[in-house]
């Protein structure tokens, strides 16, 4: 069962410009909101975050 | 950070394998037993035959955590770092900050973990990193902390090349996350339950009793079983559906024993409506904090729209069952 099965309702704030794409946040994550990206992470699944 | 006065360490050897004990304490634990006294004794153990060479595992100090670790490692030499989590699990313990980057810092110094090891990695479940700052840790102890996978049992396959695949970083609810959960829900609801269908009973005898019964069982049993399938994405709303579909045998009984009294069964009806599914709702919503995704902010916003209606519902509803039966009792109807 996958975390796109609640109501998508968070606090979550992602600031691109300061992420230093490290890829910590898209290896912990467990539900995938964050994926790693060319200069810095994407915010792929905002509404997963919990 | 909180500050919390946590347990000295302790040096001790564990093995791979549970005793009968072991089984019992986890039996506990589900049921609810002391609920947060499953704790094993913070601080630094001996798996097997570690050298200075082994892995450094870090865990909570709650014994599913601990005990899942060491069974996982079967065949693996290392050290377990365990933090005082005050009994509870690596996730909602990371959450409030007792798995956290001070506790991490205190272990490994008061430990003396440097001494133990030559290497400088920690490794940690994944679903530790929401309370621990690994730069900080790396500055305080010279250790880096690497983050494992979600589950114990994914271990031996992450440590042939310390990388975890995207299903180890997943976080699931399967069918079996979801049951094991069902015993501390029903322990939690037994007492209230056996009011209720006592209350019941002197209401409305056996139907009433029975609905009563349904419809928590409904909530804490077949909720959780169903949750997937359940219409709609808030938990609330599913628990009002689940509550009015296993409600029906007793509306059909409930019109069938009626049947000369048109207005008065319909009125019954409608008060069962009005009870009971805002009794499943309640229960459904409560799951919320069992389940690996409803967020706290997401939980708040269930709360603010649906405690009113499961109120006025459940209140209008027992009014309404109350009158009908001082009604039908003293013979106006």
């Amino acid at each position: 069962m996958e975390a796109s099965l609640y109501i998508g309702i968070n606090t979550l704030l992602y600031e691109p410009e300061v992420c230093i794409n490290c890829g910590m946040c898209s290896a912990v994550c467990p539900h995938g909101v964050f994926q790693a990206g060319e200069t810095s992470a994407l915010l792929v699944k905002p509404a997963d975050c919990m | 950070m909180p500050v919390l006065r946590t347990h000295k360490s302790t040096f001790q050897t564990t093995t791979h394998t549970l005793t009968a004990a072991n089984h019992w304490n986890h039996l506990l634990a589900r049921f609810g037993v002391k609920r947060a006294w499953h704790r094993v004794e913070p601080g630094l153990y001996k798996l097997g035959n570690p050298t200075p060479e082994s892995p450094v595992f870090v865990t909570g100090n709650y014994t599913l955590s601990f005990d899942a670790l060491r069974v996982a490692l079967s065949g693996i030499d290392a050290s377990i770092l365990v933090l005082d989590t005050f009994g509870v699990n690596v996730w909602c313990a990371a959450g409030k900050g007792t798995f956290g980057t001070r506790e991490l810092i205190n272990r490994v110094q008061d430990t003396r973990l440097g001494d133990v090891v030559i290497h400088r990695i920690l490794i940690l479940p994944q679903l530790g990193a929401p309370g621990v700052a690994a730069h900080e840790v790396k500055k305080a102890t010279g250790f880096r902390v690497e983050y494992g996978p979600i589950r114990a049992d994914d271990l031996p396959e992450y440590m042939k090349t310390r990388k975890a695949t995207p299903e180890m970083r997943t976080a699931n609810f399967t069918l079996r996350d979801r049951v094991v959960l069902i015993p501390v829900e029903l322990v939690g609801a037994f007492l209230p339950m056996l009011g209720a269908i006592l209350a019941g009973y002197l209401l409305g005898g056996w139907l009433l009793a029975g609905a009563t019964a349904t419809s928590i069982l409904a909530g804490t049993v077949l909720f959780p079983i169903l949750l997937p399938y359940l219409p709609s994405r808030e938990f609330s709303f599913k628990g009002f559906v689940l509550g009015a579909l296993v409600l029906l045998p007793f509306l059909f009984l409930h019109f069938n024993f009626n049947k000369e009294f048109v207005w008065q069964s319909v009125l019954g009806v409608l008060g069962y409506l009005l009870v009971f599914p805002a009794v499943t709702a309640f229960l459904s919503l409560n799951f919320t904090g069992c389940s690996p995704f409803a967020s706290k902010t997401g939980v708040r916003f269930e709360i603010n729209k649906y405690i009113p209606i499961i109120a006025w519902s459940f209140g209008v509803g027992i009014v309404l069952t109350i009158v009908l039966r001082i009604l039908n009792l003293t013979g106006v109807a």
